[in-house]
């Protein structure tokens, strides 16, 4: 799918990928996780993201770790439709890319986050990606009971009632019967975890946009 | 501001259905004037799809990495072939350096075993001072000439032909006496031995290898500073 022409004339500089993926092609590719896509991808964007980390004075990026980053990013903006394909699969990488190290580099310098390139409105997401990284990690830190019970009340492990609307949320007292304890014991010590969560996140950068932003809990 | 866990019990039962009329009734109110109530609903209703897509992301950048170390697209150190050629010559080469260098400091290379053949400074030397002064048949020799003279700080190099069949001794002693100065077992073949400089005091010494009968003399003078 993909040809590699080399340049006769400077042949020892690196091939030239030039690409037979069409955007539809990569946009699904990245929909269903296509390990070829998501590997191609990576080779035809790490030259441009290890030019453009070069450039923060100061500061030393992993090009690698940074076009790896980007990726997880555009496939969930993918999957859950943010991306709209105003700009092309490449532009748009490239743009999460820069919002990445920008906002790392501000975070050190004295550089605002409203200095923000225009361009890169469409994918200036950081918050958002920080908040999931905040919840996992939030979450992953809590004991099992409480990581138990929050997967029974919401259903996380029951794929079929997640699915149905009318049913979104387990009862108490089912978990009650499932963990063998009662049913307001049960109500408590949910609350107790939730707490938890909610403490970590609730004055978390962006986390007010996105709660007016109408995109969740709805 | 801490969130009270009993504010959280109460939106669950209000999800549930759970609160009665008054309960419901001052719960809306609540959330009409109470702002972090109402930032708390909305956190609440929004952590299920917040926890999904936490996880979810965790699950996405887990495939992305294994996808890139297992197509070998990330983490290449040199990131094309001739890179990779030109370090894999530089490596070979400091390896080449280091292996010789140490070879070299243990003596593990055959000709660099200064005891049992000359350098090219000691050939010389021995052509200004020795060289063959003895042809029983035309080509057995002893070296350094009957009567050399050398100086203290002068590396010597004994050379004789070559007996293979048996060890022999390496024999100095003074001259014209019976008290020997140094004396080293030779192995079957070798035909040479180096004296480092002050290893015998300066003097009048004859050597000889096997036959005593082959005896030569030299002469070692002090060092003029």
């Amino acid at each position: 799918m993909k040809i590699i022409l080399t340049n006769f004339v400077t042949k020892f500089k690196k091939p030239v990928l030039i690409e037979k993926f069409s955007e539809e092609e990569l946009v699904k590719g990245l929909e269903h996780g296509d390990g070829k896509i998501i590997s191609f991808l990576y080779k035809r964007n790490i030259p441009a993201i290890r030019k453009m980390t070069s450039h923060y004075p100061n500061m030393i990026f992993e090009a690698e770790d940074v076009l790896q980053e980007g990726m997880t990013r555009m496939i969930m903006n993918v999957r859950s439709g943010k991306f709209q394909g105003r700009s092309s699969v490449h532009s748009y990488l490239y743009s999460i890319c820069r919002n990445i190290c920008f906002k790392q580099y501000a975070a050190v310098t004295t550089i605002s986050m409203n200095d923000w390139v225009p361009e890169l409105a469409e994918v200036n997401d950081s918050n958002y990606f920080d908040l999931l990284q905040l919840v996992f990690e939030t979450k992953d830190r809590l004991d099992e009971k409480c990581v138990e019970i929050i997967d029974l009340r919401f259903r996380f492990k029951d794929k079929q009632a997640s699915t149905s609307a009318d049913s979104k949320l387990m009862d108490f007292e089912q978990i009650a019967l499932l963990i063998g304890i009662k049913g307001d014991n049960a109500r408590q010590r949910f609350s107790r975890c939730l707490e938890k969560l909610i403490s970590a996140v609730k004055n978390a950068p962006g986390i007010d946009d996105l709660l007016t932003s109408g995109s969740y809990g709805n | 501001m801490e969130t009270d866990p009993k504010d959280i019990e109460l939106i669950e039962r209000f999800l549930d259905n759970k609160l009665s009329e008054q309960e419901s009734s001052d719960f809306f109110k609540r959330l009409n004037e109470d702002r972090e109530f109402t930032k708390l609903v909305a956190l609440r209703n929004a952590l299920p799809d917040l926890l999904m897509d936490a996880d979810n992301y965790q699950k996405i950048r887990e495939e992305v990495k294994s996808t890139l170390n297992l197509q070998g697209g990330k983490r290449a150190f040199f990131h094309n072939p001739a890179q990779m050629a030109l370090a894999a010559v530089v490596l070979l080469l400091i390896a080449t350096v280091v292996i010789l260098f140490v070879a070299n400091e243990h003596e593990i290379f055959p000709f660099n075993k200064t005891e049992n053949l000359a350098s090219q400074n000691d050939t010389l030397m021995i052509q200004k001072k020795g060289g063959p002064d003895f042809k029983a048949s035309k080509d057995i020799y002893y070296s350094p000439l009957n009567g050399a003279v050398f100086s203290s700080s002068d590396k010597i190099i004994f050379r004789w032909k070559p007996a293979h069949d048996s060890t022999f001794q390496f024999v100095i002693f003074q001259k014209d006496q019976p008290v020997i100065v140094y004396q080293k077992k030779m192995n079957p073949g070798q035909d040479s031995i180096m004296l480092p400089p002050g290893t015998i005091k300066p003097g009048d010494y004859q050597w000889s290898v096997g036959d005593k009968n082959t005896k030569r003399t030299f002469f070692i003078k002090p060092t003029v500073r």
